[in-house]
């Protein structure tokens, strides 16, 4: 059996950071992800990497971090890291009181620091940048923060890891530790799609599960504790402001309405769970309370087409006693072998998207440590696939022959790779037909995931080419998509529609929640093509003819 | 906020491609936002069934070319070739608002990028600019003999235009066509008023509507010129106006609603037929021969201002003496000049058009008449190149002569 | 500004065919409707009762419809069957919507005691009764032993003939029917859009000569080469559909046949036009562009519905209205802080089971997966009626000259069934009769 150095379990933004980093100092290395990539707190987080304001006076050793990570992010991956400019509107003289003391401290640190600047708005002012806001607001502030989309991060960190020679494995679940006398040895894994179990070799093992690390020690009888933070966002089909909102929410707590895509983010809310991360969901009231919040600062808010809500679950440091918010955000590397006497099994608790690429460093520099060898890290120098120079959309879309539309979508999602994807339609002008009109997704684009960037489900291609995010939550593309999928991996048909209901059963479960306004319309469209024409949900009885 | 500050805001705006809506323009973009993408308004647009291979369609601008607020200028292909007839919208499950739509990326392509509004749009701004009007007027020798010769050959008076003034009640609103090309049409408006004692005048100096203007992408200008002209009536305390019309008749209307003008804009058929009625008219307009009458629907009129218009307009043809009326199936089709299409691609224009004759052809009727100078110009040189044996009238001319025919 | 005899809102196919049958019956009738609902998106086939409560499918509706109504005593089938017997009804009614259909050039085949296996654009079946002639060649019961070549076009999106070949054998072998042979092409033709084509694109392109030429000549040699007995097309036109039926068929000697889609459907845009013409010629006024907003009523009589055009409202007076709205594609139903509402009535709303909906916000409708065995229950919510359609509150008729049909009526879910233009064509057959009664 091969043996590898390391072995990465967790493919979220942490794991596929320490894959690569690892990969890229020269170790064997392989991840395993019992999911998709990012299927974790990482696809179902905000995507905001700037340190926040809040945690430059909390935190400024963390914030300074954040700040430097963001520069890293723009070098390496300038093509999904984007700026917006954010509004906060202040509803109420309390708040204006604490708000107020807060801009002066961070002001006073703007100064030194690389911060973005805070600027005082009239309530004229700020409405007339952003007509959407309440008339009620008494002031405003005005700042921006830079922000990175997860999915496609976590994809191009794994992408790049294989070109270093990791081995990425989606859909593979780690069901044990293979340990031995205080030292693991390798892990025992479940291919997920076709159940198939073995066992893998390796010397060190790198826990970078989030949430699920507790559990993953437990199999080495480590007991781990942290604390698990549930939080939703619901996500509004197209740009409801052009600024991000933020405001006050009704308990007092921070929500905010962040454009992002082509669609709007409202979020969070912080309920911790004491149940396994797996069985968190969002519920009508959170989705209430984020609504009903919002609303004081944007009206209009209510009546926007909600397409979806998710949740995803904080891997927080275990500190008690304080509101989630004012837990430290930063991050712990775990030595197990300091801290339990298990040799070769490394962790990492907290943490943050925004750092992700620091804390593979801080992992790999001990894994270094430990396998003995001296290798600096590299990988904020090295501009992750597509990121590795500017791409023109119009000319993109004459060279191809295709819409500027489906030409920029595709750059603003995968930069310079988009000649790849579009090159592959080159012959076959066919697959230049959209898939997923909302977000102009092309079976070109389609083809090339599932080729080369481990697109093994439609959840995967939904999550690398944005597929199905759109207002019908890929109920009018899914079925076209499964025959993509089901053509490039050889599936059989009863397979690829189980995989088709696999996807829309997963896109229902953020979708019931909340059944609002036109999405009825849509609803109803897409339960008739389904059951009615597609016959989805018939039961095939005793076959005569 | 300084400069400093106003300076950093709109650096960061720029960068990222923000464009700051209105309210108003929030308002119809929070109604396309409802589009099910279900394709249905593909098969009733006439642009996606005469052009092949690059119009999406209206489902293409609903769902997709509208979604990237930041990037508008890539829809620029598209949206200029849209006539804004609104059958998509009339069709779709959720009346999806496209035409609005289209006006609204036309506007943030004109700012976004220039360069990319079609070149013969262009032309027509300046001419704004320059005459006030989107057509060149003729010199006053050409037009006083073309407007004699008009006038003559379909036996109605030439009057004065009666200047509005500080106790007119109406306002009169020809139009550009009217002024500079169909030039009986503005004659005829002035006959048909007059024959009902209408206390109205024509506003002094007045411009453009402003429609050609916001579909080129200029809404700035379009508004301004619009506020100044419902400020200048408003100041002779006038509150109405009327126009013969179909797009000075929707565009006016949606403009008085959206600066808050509180002026009411009818079209003539509207106006006669809410405050006149249908007996008065028939009553007045008694004379002429025996005519086979179909009407074409323009989609200014029964789609943008509203059916009820048109059904005004089928009450009035049906109750003058001596007009048969044909009902036309196809009678609300687009006649393709609509959204400017006609200036800016004649051939797609002219085979929405042949559908439109098609239509006429088979009506069986010897006259159509259409309440907007545009349809009537644009149809009746459909006709003439056809050869076909139909009148073309435009629907304020038709009447004017009911009126003052000598033939009973 | 409007006055008539029976004035319907709502021209999906249940308004169409109370229209149609009020003006039977010699009243004066006008549709008025606002855009477009469910009608224009189904696949253009008429649907009975395909499945059996418990989700199995039926090959005989009127059994379905038997032991549906068992189950659900307030079913709309179970409504109209208190006076006469449900089978003929619905044999009534769609024999009136048949040859409304078919004077417009949209024939049908098929029979009340029988359903059909159809297949679709997604590489799956539908169960349904009544279908277009041009879906005959392919009813699975008419596929045993065949040699099928399932013919797509490069460049039309959402159609992969290859996938939906593979599919169409598999899920004829849950029926028992062996396919000899199931295999897809996509054909090369210049003269179509080389990318993003869509259906409706491609059933204009086919309608005309030329083009039906080319396509006749490639399926003939494509027919040879696979010694085909049997070609399913996405679609076979809009307008021409039976000619070029008729001439591939004569061009490639096999059994050419159209395929069912979801939307946008070409069948079902051929139909709702032909039913259009029909009423129309029986005399009826459509009025597009007028959305029904209010109403004014005395005592337990409507006076007036308030009609919106352009912002400007005007009443309409009637005799007699139907409400013929539908869901909530059709807008009949429409949400209201997060609960259901009847739009223009604002009629109280029933469940399924016929219980009163309390308020119930709508995820409490919803079950946790999208397509449960027993359906959604918001899917079978609407309003309650009597047997000539009256919307009924707790047994007592709300309005004397009100009448529901359609999917706006509670009791089924059509989703579920497999019963929609069924019921929408029941259902408007009764409240047309109905209203001509009760102005007549
Ligand atoms: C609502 C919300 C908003 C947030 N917003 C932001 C933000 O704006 N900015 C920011 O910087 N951070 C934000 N965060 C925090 C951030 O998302 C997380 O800190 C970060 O994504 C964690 O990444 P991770 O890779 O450690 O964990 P995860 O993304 O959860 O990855 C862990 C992975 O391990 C896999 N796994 C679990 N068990 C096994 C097993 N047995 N075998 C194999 N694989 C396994 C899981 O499937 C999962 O994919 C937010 C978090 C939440 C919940
Ligand atoms: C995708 C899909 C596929 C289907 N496939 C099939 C199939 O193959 N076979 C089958 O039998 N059934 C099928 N069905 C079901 C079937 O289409 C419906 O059950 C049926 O059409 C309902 O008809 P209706 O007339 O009640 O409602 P609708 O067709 O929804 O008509 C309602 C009409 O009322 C109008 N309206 C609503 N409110 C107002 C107002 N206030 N003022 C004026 N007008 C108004 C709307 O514009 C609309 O035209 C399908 C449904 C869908 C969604
Ligand atoms: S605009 Fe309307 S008709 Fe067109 S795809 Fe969208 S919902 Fe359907
Ligand atoms: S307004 Fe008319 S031309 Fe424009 S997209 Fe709609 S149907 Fe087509």
């Amino acid at each position: 059996m091969e043996e590898y150095d390391v072995i990465v379990i967790g493919g979220g933004s942490t794991g596929t950071s320490v894959a690569r980093d690892c990969a890229m100092r020269g170790f064997k290395t392989i991840l395993f992800e019992r999911g998709d990539l990012a299927s974790g707190a990482t696809g179902a987080c905000a995507g905001m990497i700037s340190g926040g304001t809040k945690y430059v006076l909390q935190e400024p050793e963390f914030s300074a971090m954040c700040t430097m990570e963001v520069i890293n992010l723009s070098r390496i991956a300038g093509h999904i890291v984007f700026r917006t400019p954010i509004i906060t509107a202040i509803l109420t003289e309390e708040e204006l009181k604490l708000r107020a003391s807060f801009a002066e401290k961070y002001g006073a640190l703007t100064e030194k620091r690389q911060a973005s600047p805070i600027l005082v708005l009239s309530p004229q002012e700020a409405r007339s940048l952003e007509p959407k806001l309440s008339s009620k607001i008494i002031l405003a502030a005005y700042f921006d923060e830079m922000f990175i989309d997860p999915f496609r991060l976590t994809v191009l960190t794994a992408l790049s890891a294989k070109r270093h020679g990791a081995e990425i494995r989606t859909y593979t679940e780690v069901i044990d530790i293979l340990h031995k006398d205080g030292e693991v040895y390798g892990v025992k894994v479940r291919d997920r799609l076709n159940g198939k179990e073995e066992e893998v070799k390796g010397k060190i093992i790198v826990n970078a599960t989030g949430a699920w690390v507790p559990e993953i020690s437990r199999m080495v009888g480590v007991k781990q504790t942290l604390r698990l933070n549930k939080g939703t966002h619901v996500i509004f089909d197209r740009r409801i402001t052009r600024f991000g909102i933020i405001c006050q929410a009704l308990d007092g707590r921070t929500v905010y309405l962040f454009p992002h895509e082509t669609g709007s983010i409202l979020g969070t809310t912080a309920i911790d769970i004491f149940t396994s991360p797996d069985e968190a969901e969002a519920t009508y009231d959170e989705v209430e309370y984020l609504i009903s919040s919002m609303e004081m600062a944007v009206p209009s808010v209510r009546k926007a087409r909600v397409v979806r809500v998710m949740c995803g679950v904080r891997p927080l440091i275990a500190q008690w006693w304080v509101p989630e918010g004012d837990v430290t955000r930063n991050f712990k590397v775990i030595d197990h072998e300091e801290r339990d006497g298990v040799k070769g099994l490394v962790s990492v608790e907290g943490g943050k998207l925004v750092v992700c690429r620091a804390m593979a460093e801080k992992i790999t520099d001990l894994v270094c440590e430990k396998l003995g060898r001296e290798a600096p890290c590299r990988t904020h120098l090295e501009p992750l696939p597509g990121a590795d120079g500017k791409i023109s959309v119009e000319e993109l879309a004459s060279k191809y022959r295709v819409s500027p539309q489906v030409a920029g979508r595709l750059a603003s999602r995968q930069g310079t790779l988009a000649h790849a994807i579009l090159s592959e339609a080159r012959d076959e002008r066919d697959f230049l037909s959209s898939v997923c009109l909302c977000e102009s997704v092309t079976e070109a684009e389609l083809r090339y995931v599932i080729r080369n960037e481990w697109g093994v489900t439609l959840d995967a291609l939904r999550r690398r080419t944005r597929m199905g995010m759109g207002p019908c939550q890929g109920f009018s593309c899914g079925f076209k998509a499964m025959s993509v999928l089901a053509e490039e991996r050889g599936i059989k048909v009863d397979e690829a529609f189980k995989e088709l209901e696999n996807f829309l059963a997963e896109r229902w479960k953020g979708h019931f929640v909340i059944l609002r306004g036109a999405q009825l319309s849509e609803y109803e469209m897409t339960q008739a093509a389904y059951a009615c024409v597609g016959s989805i949900d018939v039961k095939i009885g005793g076959g005569d003819k | 906020m300084g400069k400093k500050e106003i300076d950093h805001i709109s650096r960061i705006l720029a960068e990222e491609k923000i464009v700051v809506f209105s309210p108003y323009e929030d308002e119809i973009y929070s109604e396309i936002e409802k589009c099910q993408n279900c394709s249905l308004c593909l098969a009733f647009c006439p642009v996606f069934e005469v052009t092949d291979k690059f119009y999406p369609g209206p489902r293409g601008i609903a769902d997709e070319l509208s979604r990237d607020v930041r990037e508008f200028w890539r829809a620029s292909n598209i949206v200029y070739m849209c006539t804004l007839c609104g059958q998509c919208q009339e069709k779709c499950p959720v009346n999806a608002p496209i035409p609005e739509v289209v006006v609204l990326l036309r506007s943030k392509i004109f700012v976004q990028r220039p360069d990319l509004v079609p070149e013969e749009l262009k032309t027509l701004l300046e001419n704004v600019s320059k005459y006030g009007y989107i057509f060149e007027p003729m010199s006053n020798e050409e037009r006083g003999e073309s407007l004699k010769g008009r006038l003559e050959m379909i036996g109605l008076p030439l009057t004065k235009d009666p200047p509005l003034e500080k106790g007119s009640k109406i306002a009169y609103f020809p139009g550009c066509q009217a002024e500079t090309r169909l030039l009986d049409v503005k004659e005829a408006g002035k006959l048909v008023l007059e024959a009902f004692n209408v206390n109205y005048g024509i506003p002094e100096g007045w411009k453009c509507c402003g429609l050609p203007i916001r579909l080129i992408g200029d809404s700035a200008m379009a508004d301004e010129l619009q506020r100044g002209f419902f400020e200048k009536i408003k100041e002779l305390g006038v509150r109405e106006v009327v126009t013969t019309c179909a797009g000075c008749a929707s565009e006016l209307r949606a403009a008085a609603k959206h600066l808050g003008s509180g002026i009411h804009v009818r079209h003539l058929i509207e106006f006669l037929f809410e405050e006149v009625g249908v007996d008065v008219i028939s009553r007045k307009a008694c004379n002429g021969g025996n005519v086979k009458v179909a009407l074409h629907e323009p989609c200014h009129l029964g789609r943008h201002v509203g059916r009820y218009v048109v059904a005004y307009a089928e009450r009035i043809l049906k109750a003058l003496p001596n007009v048969n009326y044909a009902g036309m199936k196809g009678a609300d089709e687009c006649c393709g000049a609509g959204g400017l299409l006609k200036f800016h691609d004649p051939t797609v224009s002219a085979a929405i058009r042949s559908r439109k004759l098609d239509v006429i052809s088979k009506s069986g009727a010897g006259l159509v008449v259409a309440p907007c100078p545009l349809c009537t110009v644009n149809i009746s040189e459909g006709v003439a190149r056809r050869k076909l044996s139909v009148g073309i009238d435009d629907f304020t001319v038709f009447l004017a002569k009911r009126i003052y025919s000598k033939e009973v | 500004m409007i006055e008539t005899d029976v004035l319907v809102i709502g021209g999906g196919v249940a308004g169409l065919l109370a229209a149609a049958k009020a003006a039977d019956e010699g009243v004066e009738v006008v549709i008025v409707d606002r855009g477009s609902g469910a009608s224009y998106q189904s696949s253009g086939v008429i649907d009975v009762m395909g499945c059996l409560p418990e989700g199995e499918i039926t090959l005989s509706p009127l059994e379905g419809v038997t032991q549906t109504i068992e189950c659900l005593p307030q079913h709309p089938y179970s409504v109209i069957s208190s006076e006469r017997s449900v089978a003929d009804v619905i044999k009534e009614a769609t024999k009136c919507l048949l040859d409304m259909a078919s004077t417009h050039e949209v024939r049908f085949d098929g029979n009340i005691e029988k359903n059909v296996i159809l297949l679709n654009t997604i590489g799956s079946f539908k169960i349904t009764c009544f279908y277009q002639s041009t879906m005959s060649g392919g009813t699975l019961n008419k596929l045993d032993g065949a040699s099928l070549l399932v013919v797509g076009f490069n460049g039309l999106a959402g159609f992969n003939p290859r996938f939906c070949a593979s599919g169409f054998k598999h899920f004829a072998s849950k029926f028992n029917v062996e396919l000899r042979k199931a295999d897809g092409v996509k054909l090369s033709l210049p003269a179509l859009r080389d990318f993003n084509l869509t259906f409706i694109e491609l059933a204009r392109m086919i309608d005309k000569d030329e083009f039906r030429e080319i396509l006749a000549k490639k399926l003939r040699d494509e027919t040879v080469k696979g010694n085909t007995s049997h070609i399913a097309l996405p679609t076979l036109g809009l307008r021409k559909h039976y000619e070029s039926m008729r001439i591939l068929r004569e061009e490639t000697e096999a059994e050419v046949f159209e395929l069912v889609s979801p939307p946008p459907s070409v069948p079902a845009q051929r139909l709702m036009r032909a039913l259009e013409e029909g009423v129309a010629e029986k005399g009826v006024r459509i009025l597009r562009g007028y959305k029904a907003v209010g109403f004014k009523s005395e005592g337990r009589r409507v006076m007036s519905v308030i009609l919106d055009s352009g912002g400007k409202h005007f009443p309409a007076k009637a005799g007699a209205y139907i409400l013929a709205t539908g869901k909530f594609i059709g807008g009949g139903l429409v949400e209201e802080e997060d609960k259901v509402k009847e739009a223009v009535f604002n009629l109280p709303l029933y469940d399924e089971r016929g219980k009163a909906l309390r308020g119930q916000k709508i995820p409490r409708l919803l079950a946790r997966s999208p397509f449960p065995q027993g359906g959604h229950p918001l899917m079978g919510c609407g309003v309650k009626v009597n047997a000539q359609m009256k919307p009924v509150v707790e047994g007592e008729v709300v309005y004397e000259n009100l009448f529901v049909a359609g999917s706006l009526i509670s009791g089924y879910s059509y989703v579920r069934e497999k019963s929609g233009m069924g019921v929408a064509t029941a259902t408007g057959y009764v409240a047309g009769i109905s209203a001509a009664i009760y102005v007549g």
